[in-house]
Order: C-alpha cells, then structure tokens, then sequence
C-alpha cells in the first residue's frame, strides 16, 4: 500500500518531557484521518513534525517516502492552531501571498469560498472576528491542491455553527486522493467524517483503526470509546 | 523564490522604514530653525530670558539632531524585531511551511535590511543636505554659493588627504566596502543571537543568544584593533623610513610604501569581516536545518 505519511520509530523530547516516545505508524493515501488524544498527548508534535517544524529527536519521519524538507512541503497544506498570519494584512494580500509561494493554489475556489462567507478581500484580516481570521486560514490551507493537510485541533474554540462548515469545508474541498489529518478532541462532531482514527496517549499511539471496526467491535461510537480510554 | 521573499518582506517593511526617512526629514527641517533662534535671542537685553529662552532653543536642537542620529539604531531594532516575529512568533508557522531554503529565507531578510539601512543612509545625507541648505537660506541667501564640503564640513581630515593626493578611489571603495560587511556582520550576529535564543523556552537560551551577539561583536572589534596596531606600526616604520631615507628615495617611493599600508589595513579589515560573515552565515543555516523547534 501506498503510504503518505511514515513514522519510524519517531521520538521527540522537549528537555525532559518525552513528547513522542518511538511512534511506528503508516498513514495511507487518500482517506480522512482523526489524529486523537487529549491536551499534551502528542497530536501537536506529531503534525508539526510532519510539517517541518520541529526536528526529531530520534527516529525517522518520511512524507512521500521523503524527510520533510523543502519537496515535502510542497505536497503538505498545514494549519496550525492559532493566528498565523499578520493580522495588518488585508485578505487580497495574502490570497496573493498564498498564490505567489504554493503552485497549487487554486485562486479560484478560494475567492469563492470567500464569497460564500461574504468575507470581502479588501478587509483587514484584524477587522474580522477570530472566528473569521481562523475561517480565512482555513480557506487558504484547503484551496491548495495538496496531497496531505495536517490541520491542528481545526474546530477548537469555535461555535458549533462554525464547527459544522469547516468539517463541510474540509470534506468538501481536499484534493481528490489526497490525505486530511484532522486532531482534535471534540470527537462528536467530527465522528462522522472519519475514515480512521489514531489514539495517542502520553505520546504513545494507544489505538489506530477504523471508526466502522470500533462500533463492530466494541458496539459504542468512537466518542464514548474516547470518553473510556481517557477516564480521568 | 528569493524574489518573491524579498517583495513581501519589503512589504512588510517598507511602511515603517518610510515613516522612518520622513520623520529624519522633518527633523532636520525642523533643526535648522533653532541655530537661527539663537541668533535672535543672543540679540536680547535680558539675560535671564536669553539664558532661558538658549536652554530651550538648544535643548530642542539636540532632540532634533538625536532623533536624526538614532534612526539607524531604530532601523536596526525594527529589523531584528521583524525578524524574530517573522521566524519564531506565530507568523513562523507560516514562514517555516513555506516551500523555501533556509538559504533564501536567510538571504532574503538580509538583502531586505541591507536595502532598508542603505534607504534611511540616503535619508540621513538628505537631511544633512536640506540642515545645511536651510541655515545657508535662513542666514544668507547668498552664501548658497559656497563650496559646502570646504566651509560647512571645515577641518576634515579626509578633504585634507584628498586634496593631498595620498587617498584614492580604490581607498574609498575599500572603506565603503568595510562598511557594509560591518552591518552585515551586525545583521547576521543579530539573526543568529535571535534563533538560539528562540529556540525553545528557557531563559538560559536567550541569555546564550545575547551573550553570543555581544561577543561576536567584542571579537570583531578586537580584531579591528589588532589591525590598526598593525597598521599603527608600519606607519611608524614608514616615518623612520621617510626621515632616514634620500630625497630621491622619498620621491620614489613614498607614495607606494604608504598607499601599501592603507591599503593592507583595509584588506585585513574586510578578510576578518568576511570571516566572521561566513561563520555566522553557516551557524545560521545549520541552526535552521537541524535545530529547529518552533514551539
């Protein structure tokens, strides 16, 4: 099988906080993947690694059969967690910049994704609501023909009004063949999406299957077999 | 790549560094009025009033002149700040996903100050410019005509030497040349004491970073140092040469022995300059490639 993502034996520590601790995982082409776990389990670490901004501690990390360099982020669309654009910027300015760095940038759908917003270009990305900047960030990341996008706890912090159109946006709008790893905690709105899921816990990966595998075998959602497995 | 890097850091930039070369300007405008000021009050009975009234009248003349002086240090302040926010702030996560080298990620913030340092020079000779034309007007409309570099900038030691034949182009290109390998060196020190001070969370790291810009910079002046005691002694040889040697000699050879001279003294200037450059350069990237921890 064809795999987009690798980790062999990946281990990255902060000083003394073993972030990951020797992850073996394959990623395959072409599906939506929820990547879960609770605050400071991994998820974070293991996305910024994919994207080339954390180094390994040990280990290896491969996109495209390829050390995350500077082919691999051609091929990998990222959204981090926060604001990660000037907010002095005006929304045509960094379509612009989005089109000028990132060949598969697709104008086009972002303008429409845009409009369908009623978000105007000339606005300043500080004139708009955080839930507005986080919106634009999302369409930029999604109007890239990409082959992977790693998008970091995407639904966090937003109304479930806003929660349901980016998990519409983001199914709606990869890129055929394309790989969506989605962290998260909020399982119960993104539940449906998935194709599979990865559990990670305390920087060790707990479970990886299928969400149809987990309701056949152990007859609960993913949600409440979440809700078990991180029982405080 | 490295064009459309460069494009979008000067559209980060330009603004401020364009306030920047306006606010010199007026400044300087601004200065040219108190010497005239003085004039006038120096002219007054009460010596109380004009004590008070020069207090003032030179107080606001330093401000202006301070504030035109300063700007390259703000210039400089601006740039590593925009470097930081741009490399380790939030805006990292975008720089650091950008299909770019390290290479042109670093050569395009340094192209960009170099040209931002380089627009407020400009700025500051402007400023210098309008000062000195301002006062001629105020003072005597007539005296526009006078040479500027012989009776406003009297008593310089390099019209002397110009005048004397003994400095040349080449000379002029080498000093010129030492002095944009010297604010390269400041800007890469700067970017390098920044990303190991970054990298990852801990006070220690950024106490490193400060340590290593001041002390790349001690090393560098260190070495200028040592270079003008070298220059220091050939030039006295050459004096013991000057008084022991023929009339004939001295015609000779005078001239070749000093332009040697000065010329070494700016050759070692630019190899230490170099140096230091391309260490910080490869200390730079390879922090970049291997070490980086954007958390």
């Amino acid at each position: 099988m064809d795999y987009i993502l690798e980790c062999l034996s990946l281990t990255k520590k902060y000083s003394t906080v073993t972030a990951l601790d020797k992850i073996n995982l394959s990623i395959p082409k072409g599906k939506i993947i929820g990547l879960l776990g609770p605050n400071g389990s991994g998820k974070t670490t293991l996305i910024k690694l994919a994207s080339g901004l954390l180094v390994p501690t040990a280990g290896e990390i491969l996109v495209n059969n390829m050390k995350p360099c500077v082919a691999t982020k051609k091929l990998v669309s990222y959204l981090p967690d926060n604001t990660y654009l000037r907010i002095n910027l005006k929304v045509r300015d960094v379509l612009e910049y989005f089109n000028d760095f990132y060949a598969d940038f697709n104008m086009d759908k972002a303008r429409e994704m845009l409009k369908s917003l009623d978000i105007d270009e000339k606005r300043r990305l500080k004139e708009l609501s955080k839930g507005g900047r986080e919106k634009v960030q999302l369409i930029l990341v999604m109007s890239r023909e990409a082959k992977l996008y790693m998008l970091d706890e995407p639904i966090a912090g937003v109304d479930p009004a806003a929660r349901d159109y980016i998990l519409s946006t983001v199914v709606s709008n990869y890129s055929e063949g394309a790989t969506v790893i989605l962290s998260t905690h909020l399982l119960y709105d993104i539940e449906k999406f998935l194709d599979e899921f990865i559990i990670i816990k305390d920087g060790k990966i707990a479970m990886q299957s299928t969400v149809d595998e987990v309701r056949e075998e152990h007859g609960k959602s993913l949600d409440l077999l979440f809700r078990e497995v991180f029982k405080c | 790549m490295l064009r459309k890097l460069i494009k979008h850091e000067i559209r980060a930039t330009g603004k401020i560094i364009g306030t920047i070369a306006l606010g010199m300007i007026v400044l300087s405008m601004l200065a040219a009025i108190f010497p005239v000021l003085a004039l006038h009050f120096n002219s007054l009975s009460d010596n109380y009033l004009k004590e008070a009234l020069n207090f003032v009248n030179n107080l606001l003349f330093t401000i202006c002149l301070a504030g035109v002086l300063s700007a390259i240090i703000i210039t400089f302040i601006i740039l590593a700040r925009r470097f930081y926010k741009n490399m380790y702030g939030n805006e990292g996560y975008l720089t650091f996903t950008l299909p770019v080298t390290s290479n042109q990620l670093i050569l395009s913030k340094l192209i960009t100050s170099m040209l931002s340092i380089f627009f407020v020079f400009l700025a500051g000779i402007l400023c210098f410019i309008i000062f000195i034309t301002e006062m001629c007007l105020i003072l005597s409309p007539s005296s526009i005509g006078y040479t500027l570099k012989y009776h406003m900038i009297s008593n310089n030691i390099v019209f002397a030497y110009f005048d004397s034949g003994l400095l040349n182009a080449l000379y002029c290109v080498e000093k010129i040349l030492v002095i944009i390998l010297y604010i390269i060196m400041i800007l890469l020190a700067a970017y390098l004491a920044i990303t190991i001070g970054s990298t990852g969370s801990s006070n220690n790291r950024k106490i490193l970073g400060t340590l290593l810009f001041i002390g790349e910079n001690i090393v560098t002046l260190i070495g200028f140092l040592l270079v003008n005691v070298l220059r220091a002694k050939m030039y006295s040889n050459h004096l013991n040469w000057i008084s022991a040697a023929t009339s004939e000699q001295r015609m000779a050879e005078m001239d070749a022995r000093y332009q040697s001279i000065i010329h070494l003294e700016s050759g070692l200037q630019i190899l230490l300059l170099v140096i230091v450059i391309v260490v910080s350069y490869l200390l730079l990237k390879r922090h970049l490639n291997k070490k980086l921890n954007l958390q």
